[in-house]
């Protein structure tokens, strides 16, 4: 493995690991607090058993994530050096921003977890609700560095370096508003979908019951909502992608030649030697429609650029259909779901409809990850577009491997004991104790 | 304003320790926990540890952050020549906080617990000890950077006797904190009276390796040894250091917990003090200084007003935490009477 290749991948398995705990610090606090809300409204007990029990779950899921996410930012300085150097005073903003909000979240969530006896309700529920908004917020920042790698902007480059730099403008980059409000509704999306999943595993397992019911409906409301919404944010995602990146765009859709009124291609492999993106499934003038909502814009293609500035083509093309692909099944099934509810149909009474949510279950993480795969590797060979490749700006530290092994080797471990954990604790659970408990 | 940020770092640096390092303290004396009262033990590092830890660390990772927005040529340095000891710090602090929810999840499988619990209180040994070797290694004169190449190496221009002396300053300061916290948390007399013979056994050999730490300094760290000799600021915080630990073994044996926790407090915030005024104006010795680090001014003009910021909303939200879990508590628990170690 070259040093380039290990430290890309030490940070890629890193980012990848972290984004499930992240996501899950996102989204499941506003979920708690939701069934806390519903508990103090109603006070019906099954909405105050099921968050207490989430705040169990969470407690262990949140603990990985803020130490994951420590790891990340000193990652950033050990194998990205001249990165940081060159880039870390205009990140800087966003970065301090985040330490608060993550302060703010990790304060609350204690306060949460552990405060149920020595807090009055409201104050418990004020608490859930600002850990709700702070992970939120403290995601949208994180989410601003990536954004300002893809689009930088905010600083003038003289003789390769940084200056005359507005902390304000380099926060805001073009890609900023958009990627942070698709990255945040994809946590609750996946998150939602996820919960929903198990809830509805168990019921499969233990009958109908009211807990579970209440579980999924909070969890499907969220990620439903959420994955409706995801649509009309990546839409307006591909578009700032389309006018900001063009080979990152190109390299999406697999589009080889520039082209007016270009087809949209569903599927496919792009085969870089030959230029052309094999056995898709192309809709005429869809791409030019969806990336400019003309339909016989002109799509600029890889030809254009210079083959060095290309991503890994069919990576980010293979990467960029699962998501979409998987986001329009969970679309599906919540407007199936939002029908079955209309028609006022219990939804838990229907078998086949509890199995297909087992089914989504994974999807929504699957889409995040895909979707993360899409922005980082479309990123490359660029670790700031345009102005700082990856492989100029990876450590000389001299034995990468080593490092790589060791983290690859810790974080599988973590991953098992977590899912054994969980499983023991939410799914082997033999007495059914939250179903029976209303 | 390169000053001010750096004056906020500290701040963070300090209360790092505190509060952080008193979490790692506690998990040094879980390894340590034994006797008749080994669970009450256990069970009172978890409950005082667990609804802040998350919190209390956040911290280091400010610290960072505040670090590489304000002087990234100095963190670049440190990131490049110190990399083993900080990956060796970064596995403690996942392995630290993995393990600890872990085991609080673990009830069903006694083996998995208990390897655990052991996993906890190893890292929480090791961790501090090298954040200690990374202090250690910042002040002594080795980290040579150039071109983003450590001209020192990679192992030699941390590992020295010195460094090593800071470690181990380090883990018995945070050791030392802890006991008095948990002493006076703890909720009987001889749970109390087990963590008040700690806490004076932490504070003697947190005395010794800090003596140890200075005359090191004479042949590793000669620019900071110097510098604090001649600086009157970082001379009264080591008078200050001495006087509060005094006072920490006569509060100590007197059983005035409470007084001995303050006490704690001042020793181990002067000594990080007195340490930052003497490696002042450096950040990392020899090359590496506040004002050969900043690139823009503007960035830290605008970083320092986004901490007083953020301190606007931290600090109240810090102190509600403390004050549910902290402070019931202690109305909770037995007033302390007097009674010999």
């Amino acid at each position: 493995m070259s040093p380039l290749l290990s430290a890309r991948s030490q940070m890629g398995l890193s980012l990848a690991f972290h984004i499930v705990f992240a996501a899950i610090g996102v989204s499941f606090p506003l979920m708690m607090t939701i069934a806390e809300w519903r508990w103090l409204r109603t006070r019906e007990p099954v909405y105050q058993i099921l968050a207490k029990r989430w705040a169990k779950g969470a407690a262990i899921l949140f603990a990985i994530g803020a130490v994951s996410g420590t790891v990340l930012s000193f990652e950033l300085g050990l194998l990205w050096p001249r990165f940081m150097e060159s880039a870390g005073s205009v990140i800087g903003m966003p970065f301090s921003l985040e330490g608060f909000a993550f302060f703010t979240e990790a304060i609350f969530l204690g306060i949460y977890l552990f405060g149920w006896e020595r807090t009055p309700e409201y104050l418990h529920l004020l608490s859930g609700g600002i850990v709700a908004v702070s992970g939120a917020v403290s995601a949208i920042f994180v989410t601003f560095v990536n954004a300002w790698m893809n689009t930088p902007a905010g600083f003038d480059l003289v003789n390769g370096k940084f200056t005359n730099i507005h902390p304000l403008k380099a926060m805001l980059s073009p890609a900023s508003i958009p990627e942070a409000v698709h990255m945040v509704l994809a946590a609750y999306c996946a998150v939602g979908f996820a919960t929903a999943g198990i809830h509805s595993w168990l019921m499969l397992r233990r009958g109908r019951n009211r807990f579970d019911e209440v579980a999924i409906s909070i969890a499907l409301a969220v990620g439903g909502a959420a994955v409706l919404v995801q649509g009309i944010s990546g839409d307006a995602l591909a578009r700032m992608v389309a006018r900001t990146q063009p080979v990152k765009l190109a390299s999406l859709e697999g589009q080889f030649r520039t082209e007016v009124g270009a087809p949209l291609r569903i599927g496919g492999l792009p085969v870089a030697k030959e230029r052309e993106t094999k056995y898709a499934l192309e809709i005429p003038h869809g791409l030019s429609l969806l990336a400019f909502h003309k339909a016989n814009a002109t799509v600029k293609g890889l030809d254009e650029f210079p083959e060095a500035d290309w991503p890994s083509v069919p990576l980010v093309h293979i990467s960029f259909q699962v998501m979409v692909g998987l986001g329009s099944v969970l679309s599906a099934v919540t407007l199936l779901s939002a029908w079955l509810a209309w028609k006022r149909k219990s939804l838990s009474a229907n078998r086949g409809f509890v199995k297909l949510l087992v089914l989504c279950g994974p999807l929504g993480f699957i889409a995040l990850e895909a979707g993360w795969f899409v922005t980082e590797l479309g990123r490359q060979p660029w670790i700031v577009v345009g102005i700082l490749r990856t492989k100029d700006a990876v450590t000389e530290f001299p034995h990468l491997q080593g490092p790589f092994l060791l983290v690859s080797g810790l974080y599988c471990v973590l991953g098992c004991i977590v899912m054994w954990l969980l499983a023991a604790h939410v799914i082997a659970d033999p007495t059914n104790r939250d179903a029976d408990a209303i | 304003m390169a000053s001010l940020l750096v004056m906020i770092m500290v701040a963070s640096l300090v209360l790092y320790a505190l509060l952080g390092g008193a979490d790692y303290g506690a998990g040094v004396w879980d390894l340590f926990s034994g006797g008749p009262l080994k669970e009450k033990q256990k069970e009172l590092i978890a409950n005082a540890i667990r609804p802040i830890w998350e919190a209390n660390h956040v911290w280091l990772i400010l610290i960072l952050v505040l670090l590489f927005s304000g002087f990234p040529p100095a963190f670049g340095a440190i990131m490049v020549a110190l990399y083993i000891p900080i990956l060796l710090m970064l596995v403690g602090i996942v392995l630290r906080g993995s393990s600890f929810v872990f085991r609080a999840y673990s009830t069903i499988d006694s083996r998995m617990q208990r390897a655990c619990a052991y996993v906890f209180s190893m890292s929480s040994c090791f961790t501090p000890f090298f954040a200690g070797i990374v202090v250690g290694a910042i002040s002594d004169d080795d980290v040579f950077v150039s071109q983003d190449v450590s001209l020192n190496g990679y192992v030699l221009n941390w590992l020295s006797p010195f460094t090593i002396s800071v470690g181990l300053l380090t883990l018995t300061l945070f050791a030392f904190l802890a006991a008095t916290y948990l002493a006076v948390e703890a909720s009987s007399e001889e749970l109390r009276r087990v963590f008040r013979r700690r806490a004076a056994a932490a504070g003697v050999a947190g005395g010794l390796m800090s003596m140890v730490s200075v005359v090191l300094s004479a042949w590793y760290a000669r620019g900071l040894r110097e510098s604090f000799m001649r600086n009157a600021v970082g001379c009264f915080f080591a008078l200050a250091a001495v006087i509060t630990l005094a006072l920490a073994f006569l509060a100590l044996y007197r059983a005035w917990v409470r007084l001995s926790r303050a006490m704690a407090v001042i020793h181990v915030g002067a000594i990080v003090v007195g340490w930052a005024c003497s490696q002042y104006p450096y950040l990392v010795r020899p090359e590496r200084t506040i004002f050969n680090s900043v690139l823009s001014e503007a960035i830290v003009r605008d970083v320092v007003f986004a901490s007083v910021a953020g301190a606007v909303v931290l600090f109240p939200s810090l102190g509600l935490l403390l004050y549910i879990f902290k402070d019931r508590r202690r109305a909770r628990a037995t007033p302390p009477t007097g009674a010999g170690l």
